[in-house]
């Protein structure tokens, strides 16, 4: 669940809701099952000298239960679970059924679903331990559990240590989990999970199917980000500037370029500038039918600058009239003199000239010559960082606005831990984000040094028992 | 502070802190944050936050669960 | 519908098997027809939610009283065609002004309307329309007093799956155990209906699995109770709301089968996954389809408290059905297009056709003879906002169906010429209900004073 545009901070403010416990039991059961049948040799690795050998049943519960928790077990726990596999297995007369609840057990316990964080005392904060640090390493990185070598790492302490822990951070983000984790953050960042439910007018745009397309954006997204973070890393300030991009035949289709069949790099048109200029973004921030600039606008004010953009005010029609019959009026002029009166004006001059750089694309992320048959202003200014003419022109003053860089650390790090960042959090942060501007804007230093900060690693417990 | 004061005004622009909300009284400069001309140096010390469990995200728990069938058991 | 047979040895199996007998096995004459001897039957709560307001001009009856015409907006309650009529058990409550603090479009209402209480908005990140509910949503207020020891606590439903999930919990759920507790809704008919009914396969007793599986949620539990102990305030609350359903869940396990009455059948299996048909939402046949299981599930006592979220607040959800060959907005965007207003009044419309077939689902399930399924109910209807254009929460629009048990008057159009508090309305369910409490929400949505002239 979503709460200030993320899940992990959902998942960390939210109870969970009664309906959560019954899907976490029945897949528990599911997995067990499965693994027992693919793997039953490996899973029972001991040999039962009867059908409920409470000792093979402890061998299995001392092996899984610090694997499914990420951490030594206590012993209370491995009496616990190995008597709950003891008595399935005596009740089935059945060793096998005996690990499926034991197994199936595990995988419910809050002890695997929750990343639990205590930490112990270092003076007046408490600091991760290293397995609780391997945990949120490991998540953060690859979204899974830690592999065997950030175990060791957590088992001989030397993830504790500066280097120990960086080490393990570049390691982890060379596996391929790694990809897919950092989508994982982007497609909540962009909202690119809302092209699931993507719909556009079909009158406005005839043969345009959003349902069939959407996959297609998405993906060209993601291409790009892993091109930069993975593939060929390079100033992640990039994203929004590149002409580097990726098409399969439908897309190349719909952005007018020379055919092409399956996914191949190919160059954008010119005006067309970073992943703000995809037909992703371009779609998602927009109505069914009409641009919004003000959406475009408002997601830079709100995602990539952090800055905060109130909810419009109650009881006023938002809705913006077409032009007066007979007359030609741009979509930028009736949304600038719909927005004139000076209580508009405080937020929709924030957020709208931003917005009104894209204006030459429309509500697919098509090219669009004229507006209502009128040339197309999209000049603006970014606050005093100067004025531009265009999309890619705004884009080249965003790229190098110090805000962007500081704004994506502290995203990033909501991310991995969770929270909104705090005020007592600014310095790390800020730490981080100089880091990666000195390693030349690579985003997985970024990663690294997020990883590294104390704020990381550290925190308080709150009115503890 | 200088950060706290920015979440503070901003804040009052959305009416939930303080002051009335922006509609009823615009600013008058766009909003700017002061925070990236800051040097690290001149932020108040580093407080931590409050260690809370968090739930494993959905593809996390999926992860996880696949890496204990597939590796483990 | 078919009537589901047990053989009368399952059944006494069965019994034999477990725990707590079902509290209305013993009301069950000799014929297993229910409440036959006379005794009453549960009541029940309905929220029937849809996104985005109404157009009032076109919605708010001019009489008041019992002779309130119908208007084009609730002209579906009658509907000949249909063979459905459920006007007469169907109050409209007008005039009626949300008074928590209107701090942003669709949020305040939301929340007004289902809890009582202010929002409260969540710190900003770069989503700074985040908000949640202020306190517990009123059908778990009445879930906590009238859930008894059903199977489920209450159920959350929703048939359009295009509710907005990014302004967070106040927008994304009808239902809240409390301000950092919503619960999720679900809009896969074949979901719910293997979940309702799982439950009605006959037990065998030689098999211990469940009685296993028990076993496995105490340790759960234990686990749960060892990480609690380390934590503060707030997250132990949190591993308190886990226990909560780890507990829910095991009573669920070594419940016994549903008692098969006149009333209570199983429905034949729902395969319907409410998955989209060339980008178009199979929104009748899912709401139909919803309708069918609540009246089950309320049939059967298997719960007695459902919200359904036909539409949601801001939803992307169209009715692509209202114009096939036209141009078709979502319909949130719709309420924002002042030149689009008749296509807000179809929607409406369109939403008011679904929920009369809800109700005259409840009615046509007799109970015994103690009337049907909406003699016994107390249905809510109301929306996100007064109307979309505007974000108005003046004027609110209000249904209040069922008779609550012969608790409530039906059939009247009830307005305030002085602004009353919406809350005043949810102070009547609560009322009609027969729940034991003295107030309903708090702050400026605080009321304990009903509207007396609804009930009976």
């Amino acid at each position: 669940m979503l709460v200030n545009g993320l899940t992990a901070i959902g998942a960390t403010v939210l109870k969970i809701p009664p309906s959560s416990v019954n899907d976490y039991e029945a897949n528990a059961y599911r997995a067990a099952q499965a693994a027992l049948l693919a793997r039953r040799s490996q899973v029972i690795s001991c040999t039962p000298t009867s059908s409920a050998d409470a000792t093979c049943m402890r061998t299995l519960a001392t092996r899984f239960v610090p694997l499914a928790f990420r951490r030594p077990a206590t012993e209370a726990e491995l009496t616990r679970w190995t008597a709950v596999g003891v008595e399935a297995a005596e009740a089935y007369d059945d060793f096998v059924r005996g690990a499926e609840f034991l197994l199936a057990g595990l995988l419910q316990s809050p002890a695997f679903l929750y990343l639990d964080e205590v930490g112990e005392t270092d003076g007046a904060w408490r600091r991760l331990t290293a397995w609780e640090l391997a945990s949120r390493v490991s998540f953060f990185l690859t979204s899974g559990p830690p592999d065997e070598l950030l175990r060791e790492a957590a088992a001989n302490g030397s993830l504790l240590t500066d280097e120990g822990l960086r080490a393990q951070a570049a390691r982890l983000l060379e596996k391929p989990e790694a990809r897919a984790a950092s989508l994982a953050l982007f497609d909540e960042l962009l909202e690119l999970h809302n092209l699931d439910h993507l719909a556009k007018d079909s009158a406005r745009f005839p043969g345009f199917d959003a349902q069939a397309l959407a996959p297609s954006m998405r993906e060209e997204t993601h291409r790009v980000l892993l091109d930069l973070v993975f593939d060929s890393p390079g100033d992640f300030r990039d994203i929004l500037t590149t002409r580097t991009t990726f098409v399969d035949g439908p897309l190349a289709q719909h952005y007018g370029m020379p055919p092409v069949s399956g996914w191949t790099r190919a160059t954008a048109a010119e005006g067309r500038a970073g992943i703000l200029t995809h037909a992703a973004f371009l779609s998602l921030q927009s109505h069914p039918s009409a641009n919004s600039p003000t959406y475009r606008g408002r997601f830079i004010r709100e995602r990539l600058l952090c800055q905060v953009i109130p909810a419009p005010p109650p009881e006023v029609d938002t809705s913006l009239p077409p032009a007066a019959p007979g007359t030609q009026r741009t979509l930028r002029q009736r949304l600038t003199e719909k927005t004139s009166a000076s209580r508009c004006q405080g937020c929709h001059r924030v957020m709208d000239p931003p917005g009104f750089a894209f204006e030459r694309f429309d509500a697919i992320g098509r090219v669009q010559a004229l507006d209502d048959g009128l040339p197309i202003d999209t000049s603006g200014s970014l606050d005093e960082r100067g004025a531009f003419d265009d999309a890619p022109g705004m884009l080249a003053l965003l790229r190098e606005d110090a805000r962007f860089t500081d704004c994506l650390a502290r995203v990033v790090f909501r991310q991995a831990v969770g929270h909104v960042d705090l005020p007592g959090e600014a310095r790390p942060l800020k730490a981080a984000a100089d880091a990666f501007t000195e390693s030349g804007h690579r985003y997985q230093s970024l990663l690294v040094e997020l990883v590294a900060s104390e704020a990381f690693r550290s925190g308080v417990l709150e009115d503890a028992p | 502070m200088r950060r706290l004061l920015l979440l503070a005004f901003l804040g009052g622009c959305q009416g939930v802190l303080t002051g009335p909300p922006v509609w009823q009284q615009p600013p008058t400069e766009p909003p700017v944050d002061p925070h990236p001309t800051t040097p690290v140096t001149e932020l108040a010390p580093f407080e931590p936050a409050p260690l809370r469990p968090r739930l494993l995200l959905s593809h996390q728990y999926v992860n996880a669960v696949r890496a204990r069938r597939a590796t483990c058991w | 519908m078919k009537p589901f047979r047990l053989s009368r040895r399952t059944l006494l199996r069965g019994a034999g098997a477990a725990l707590a007998l079902p509290t209305f096995d013993a009301m069950l004459d000799s014929h297993g027809v229910a409440y036959a001897d006379g005794t009453t039957p549960p009541k029940r709560f309905l929220v029937w939610f849809f996104g985005n307001g109404v157009r009032r001009s076109l919605w708010t009856p001019t009489q008041v009283g019992t002779s309130y015409s119908l208007t084009p907006e609730l002209a579906p309650l009658l509907d000949e065609a249909r063979g459905i009529d459920v006007r007469g058990y169907t109050s409209v409550i007008s005039g009626f002004n949300v008074k928590t603090q209107h701090l942003r479009g669709h949020h305040t209402g939301a929340c007004a309307l289902l809890s009582g209480s202010n929002i409260v908005p969540l710190p900003a990140g770069s989503a700074p329309y985040n908000s949640k509910f202020g306190r517990k949503s009123i059908d778990q207020e009445l879930a906590d007093v009238i859930a008894g020891d059903t199977r489920f606590r209450s159920l959350q439903l929703a048939v359009s799956k295009r509710w907005t999930r990014g302004e967070g919990p106040t927008l994304a759920n009808l239902s809240h155990r409390g301000p950092d507790q919503p619960l999720t809704q679900n809009a896969n008919p074949a979901n719910v209906y293997n979940e309702l009914f799982a439950g009605f396969l006959p037990k065998d007793p030689t098999d211990p699995r469940d009685r296993l599986r028990a076993s496995v949620l105490d340790a759960v539990s234990d686990d749960a109770r060892a990480l609690q102990s380390r934590l503060g305030a707030a997250d132990r609350q949190r591993l308190d709301a886990h226990l909560t359903g780890l507990s829910e869940l095991r009573q669920r396990i070594l419940a016994l089968p549903p008692v098969i009455t006149s009333a209570c059948t199983l429905p034949a299996q729902v395969t319907s996954t409410n998955a989209d048909s060339g980008g178009v939402e199979p929104i009748e046949d899912v709401s139909s389809i919803m309708s069918d299981l609540i009246a089950t599930a309320f049939a059967c006592d298997l719960t007695r408290v459902v919200t359904l979220q036909f539409s949601g607040s801001v939803g992307g959800h169209c009715f692509k059905v209202l114009s096939p060959s036209e141009p078709r907005d979502n319909e949130h965007a719709i309420t924002h297009e002042s030149e689009h207003q008749a296509k807000v009044d179809a929607a409406v419309r369109f939403t008011m056709r679904n929920f009369a077939y809800t109700l005259h689902r409840l009615r046509s399930t007799m109970e015994g003879t103690a009337g049907n399924l909406l003699d016994n109910s107390v249905v809510l209807c109301t929306s996100d906002v007064a109307e979309g254009l505007d974000h108005s929460i003046h004027d609110y629009p209000v249904l209040l169906a069922g008779k609550g048990g012969g608790a409530l008057k039906s059939g009247y159009h009830f307005r305030s010429n002085n602004g009353r508090n919406t809350s005043d309305i949810l102070m009547t369910c609560v009322r009609a209900m027969g729940a034991g409490l003295n107030s309903v929400g708090q702050d400026e949505g605080y009321s304990n004073t009903p509207i007396a002239e609804l009930l009976s």
